[in-house]
């Protein structure tokens, strides 16, 4: 198995063995790195959420089943996108599950290629997940480098203040301002208002999705 | 030795009593003696009486007489008593009593006059011839009238003694025996005062003889024969005695004529007095048994039981018994004056009424066994059978009633009993037919007829009231029928063995459709044995019973259905795993065949897998059907552990979406069990549900099902037992939730467990439930090994 960090994996769990061996199988034949687990517990032992990959799940299952182990994932804040598939399903569980977040819920038995869509749609939300989280962690990174006077700085500059306004709000001199807003820019790294706006837009969307 | 020292001690007196000139002895007892001893011994014994006189008679006689003639004179006694005794045991019934005119007349006759006499002559022959004494004539009178009054006064005295002693009669009352002793001491007197008189006497007179004889005269009306016999022996011995002594009333010339005369007096009176004693005697006999007779006639007729009355020639009724009065309720007032008329009693049923002169033996003999009524006093009347019968003699003749109520009654009832025996037996519907003990039919009914006459000739039981039932059977077995020696086996059985009833079941082909009949055998309850056989058909109950059979396979097969469709998502699911494997190995194989450098190997791999998924697809389907399936209900040997296995196996998705664990506890010793496979399963999967439904409030993790099973050696069962960790029963619910259409669920028609229970009871096992300890309830199955009658 190919261990390099970047390649994602497809996390299967589900309790019947042949089920497992036949979707590895077919996932393995359509090019993912599958591993798989017989319960929801095992997977979770043994779940790093640093590594990149999707969940292809079986809803019904003894023990934790599907649906606890999606809730589960997300309140531990290590929520990956989900695929789950099952053999009984019904309206109100599927509704459930992607409301919950399930990338897709798929009815056993499942055709390949609607599999392997999913996982790949799944793997993709990952990707773009994991990469809108680096960069919320980077900005972040940036704002906790601002001191107290700066970040209200920034906070009214993103709101779109001129100096003097925030000269007036915050009772300091424009030239003062002026001192603060090049060091916000600077810390930011932005050259431009309209960058520093960017920024704090994609800060905010990070945070929402998480 | 008695009758030889009479014999002697007589001789003795005789002797000293000897005429005065003639070789006899004027009162020669021994003869008579002999001859009482004879009459009361049997003939074969009398030669020892002859021999044992003979020393007593040579010892009396010896001493005074030449030898020739005591010889002489022991021939002629002894002839005397040996032709005495035998005429007149020839001529008399046995026994002897000499108080009858015939039997008296015969001892004077034969004993008293004829065997004397011609003793005597032979003796006096004898005499002559030896010169003893010459004087015939003389020796001949007087042995023969000495004889005589000897025979006549001793004899009968003698024998009525010792038949008296010998029958053992009541002794003397003393008031008789006074009278007796007054009368023989009067009579001693009167004797001895008259007849002591000396020869020269004035007073002396023949007229004296007579004096005795009112004495005689009362002893012979008083005492009988045995009274006249010792009274005129005591006068003539005393008249005797005083005559040899020199004194008597008898006062001729020649000594020898007086005591000749003396004698024949004596001779003479006492043949008198004995025929007069014996004539009394016969008449005061005949009085006696005609009073006896009388006294017996009134008692028959006063108290027999049966009704009876005398009348006379003119019809009317003299004299009725009692029973006779308590019939007709007359009194014996009624019947005075003979008002009451027999032909008025007894009327004939609807016959004119009497008709004047009739001739009465014209009537009576229409009367005569007749069955009639009686009219009763009170009007009544009452059914009587008549007899009657003439008096030999007389006129009239008596009647007999026998009152026929009772008896009549008795038929009523008789025939009451026995047309309502008749009626019951013709009004049931059964064919019901009685045989006694050897298998003959006494009764049939009806229907036993009707059946017999519509069956077709070859049935084996058309046996009417005659034939033998037994024979029947025994006749058709021999040609191979096996009803019939079925048959025949169950009555012999019944007939001969200890049961009392016993029933089979056979079926018989009517205008080609089947019918059934019950047969039963039932031992007749009396003495003779028997049986009652009872044919029912039961065609409409066999029908009702496939059919029942009939629905209660659609039942459980429709729970069976029901709780498929409870499971229907979880089998879906059971499909759908090995079918979604399939589909995942098969496109996985297209994917690897599609590459330039396909792995072959893996393929395989693929392919044994495909084939793996598909098997248990087949399995999921295979037990589906079976619970699915309509068929009859199997019994063959189930592994109940397998049941309780599969059973886990199609529910296993229904328990993962419910998040129920099961827990298995199955016993490795459990035989297999005689039962129906799809009907345990149907009843294990019933359990599994129930127990998962009882969950449904329970906190996910501890939803658990724990199933056992038990082999109980015990009880040759087995016992499977299902526990769920649910609320548990309701108080009263444990055997509530059996019955049907009682269910706790929202949905569902509550036929589940009923019908679980009922599988379970035509296995002959239980099904019960109880709360377990902790918590939830167990279900217990359990069913004998062996099964039971399907």
């Amino acid at each position: 198995m190919n261990d390099n960090e970047s390649t994602p994996t497809v996390y299967l769990v589900d309790d019947d063995a042949s089920v497992r061996s036949a979707l590895t199988r077919a996932l393995n034949a359509e090019g993912f790195h599958v591993m798989s687990w017989a319960s929801a517990d095992a997977f979770l032992a043994d779940y790093d959420p640093e590594k990149p990959g999707c969940l292809v799940a079986d809803v019904a299952m003894p023990g934790t089943d599907g649906l606890q182990l999606q809730s589960l994932l997300s309140a531990s804040d290590r929520s990956l996108p989900i695929v789950f598939i099952t053999g009984n399903a019904n309206i109100r569980m599927s509704v459930q599950a992607m409301r919950a977040g399930a990338v897709t819920f798929l009815p056993k038995p499942v055709r390949l290629s609607e599999l392997a869509a999913a996982v790949r749609e799944a793997l993709e939300r990952d990707q773009t997940s994991r990469q809108k989280r680096a960069t919320r962690s980077a900005i972040q990174a940036r704002l906790a480098a601002l001191t107290a006077r700066e970040r209200q700085v920034f906070d009214l500059v993103v709101a779109g203040k001129m100096n003097k306004q925030i000269a007036a709000q915050l009772g300091a001199a424009e030239k003062t301002v002026k001192v603060h807003r090049g060091r916000v820019m600077f810390k930011m790294r932005v050259r431009s208002v309209a960058e520093l706006v960017t920024l704090a837009t994609q800060a905010r969307e990070a945070s929402r999705l998480l | 030795m008695a009758v030889g020292a009479a014999y002697y001690i007589a001789s003795e007196l005789g002797l000293a009593l000897a005429f005065p000139s003639a070789p006899v002895s004027i009162l020669w007892a021994p003869n008579a003696i002999l001859l009482a001893a004879l009459l009361l011994t049997p003939r074969e014994h009398w030669w020892m009486y002859l021999v044992a006189v003979l020393p007593f008679h040579l010892a009396a006689q010896l001493v005074d007489f030449p030898v020739a003639r005591v010889v002489i004179q022991y021939f002629a006694n002894v002839g005397l008593a040996v032709l005495g005794a035998l005429a007149v045991t020839a001529s008399t019934a046995l026994p002897l009593r000499f108080d009858r005119v015939r039997s008296a007349f015969t001892l004077v006759l034969f004993g008293g006059l004829l065997a004397p006499a011609l003793t005597s002559i032979l003796m006096a022959a004898a005499f002559k011839l030896t010169g003893i004494s010459n004087d015939v004539w003389l020796t001949v009178v007087a042995r023969t009238v000495t004889n005589t009054f000897a025979v006549v006064t001793l004899v009968p005295l003698i024998v009525h003694c010792a038949e008296r002693l010998r029958s053992g009669q009541r002794p003397i009352s003393v008031k008789r025996a006074a009278e007796a002793g007054t009368l023989a001491l009067a009579t001693l007197a009167i004797c001895v005062l008259l007849f002591f008189i000396p020869f020269d006497s004035p007073e002396r007179t023949p007229l004296l003889l007579y004096a005795p004889l009112p004495m005689v005269a009362w002893a012979t009306m008083r005492f009988g024969v045995a009274g006249a016999c010792a009274a005129c022996l005591t006068a003539g011995a005393v008249s005797m005695f005083a005559m040899v002594n020199g004194y008597g009333p008898v006062n001729g010339a020649d000594s020898v004529e007086n005591a000749l005369s003396l004698v024949s007096f004596h001779v003479v009176m006492s043949i008198i007095f004995l025929t007069s004693a014996a004539l009394f005697d016969e008449w005061r006999h005949a009085g006696r048994a005609l009073s006896v007779s009388k006294a017996r006639f009134r008692s028959i007729f006063e108290n027999n039981i049966i009704p009876t009355a005398i009348w006379r020639e003119d019809l009317r009724i003299s004299e009725a018994n009692e029973a006779f009065l308590k019939l007709t309720g007359f009194s014996g007032e009624d019947l005075e004056h003979g008002k009451l008329r027999f032909d008025d009693l007894a009327t004939m049923n609807n016959r004119a009424p009497r008709v004047a002169n009739i001739d009465s033996d014209d009537l009576l003999e229409q009367f005569d066994n007749a069955e009639l009524e009686l009219a009763l006093r009170d009007g009544r009347r009452v059914p009587v059978i008549l007899g009657h019968s003439r008096f030999p003699s007389d006129e009239g003749g008596v009647i007999y009633a026998l009152d026929l109520s009772a008896f009549r009654r008795a038929e009523a009832r008789r025939q009451r009993v026995e047309s309502l025996h008749a009626a019951v037996l013709a009004s049931l519907h059964d064919q019901v037919a009685v045989v006694d003990s050897r298998g003959a039919v006494i009764e049939i009914n009806d229907s036993w007829r009707h059946a017999v006459e519509a069956a077709p000739e070859s049935r084996f039981d058309r046996t009417l009231a005659g034939e033998n039932y037994l024979q029947c059977c025994a006749r058709a077995a021999e040609q191979g029928d096996r009803a019939a020696a079925e048959h025949l086996a169950t009555l012999r059985a019944v007939l001969y063995g200890s049961e009392d009833r016993r029933q089979i079941e056979c079926r018989e082909t009517r205008h080609g459709d089947s019918a059934w009949f019950e047969v039963s055998f039932e031992r007749l309850r009396r003495a003779e044995g028997g049986a009652v056989i009872t044919r029912t058909e039961v065609t409409s109950r066999k029908r009702a019973e496939a059919e029942s059979r009939n629905q209660r396979l659609q039942l459980n097969h429709l729970s069976r259905a029901a709780v498929l469709g409870q499971l229907s998502g979880a089998f879906a699911h059971e499909l759908k795993q090995p079918l979604t494997s399939i589909l995942g190995n098969a496109e996985a194989g297209l994917r690897i065949l599609n590459k330039e450098k396909p792995d072959y190997a893996e393929i395989g791999e693929i392919l044994e897998d495909i084939v793996q998924d598909d098997e248990r697809a087949t399995q999921v389907i295979t037990r589906l059907r079976a619970l699915l399936g309509k068929g009859d209900a199997q019994r063959a040997p189930v592994e109940l552990n397998d049941v309780v296995r599969e059973s886990l196996e199609l529910t296993h998705s229904e328990f993962v979406t419910r998040n129920v664990v099961a827990t298995l506890h199955l016993d490795p010793q459990l035989p297999a069990a005689l039962a129906d496979r799809v009907q345990m399963q149907q009843v294990v999967l019933n359990l599994l549900m129930n127990a998962c439904e009882a969950m449904v409030n329970t906190p996910l993790t501890k939803r658990q099902v724990v199933v056992t099973t038990h082999y109980l050696a015990a009880g040759e069962a087995a016992e499977i037992t299902v526990r769920d960790n649910g609320t548990g029963l309701a108080p009263g619910d444990n055997e509530r939730i059996f019955q049907p259409f009682v269910t706790t669920k929202t949905h569902g028609l509550g036929l589940g467990l009923a019908i679980c229970r009922s599988v379970a009871e035509t296995h002959h096992g239980v099904l019960w439930a109880e709360n377990a300890p902790e918590a939830g309830a167990i279900f217990h199955v359990r069913i004998p090994i062996a099964g039971g009658p399907p």
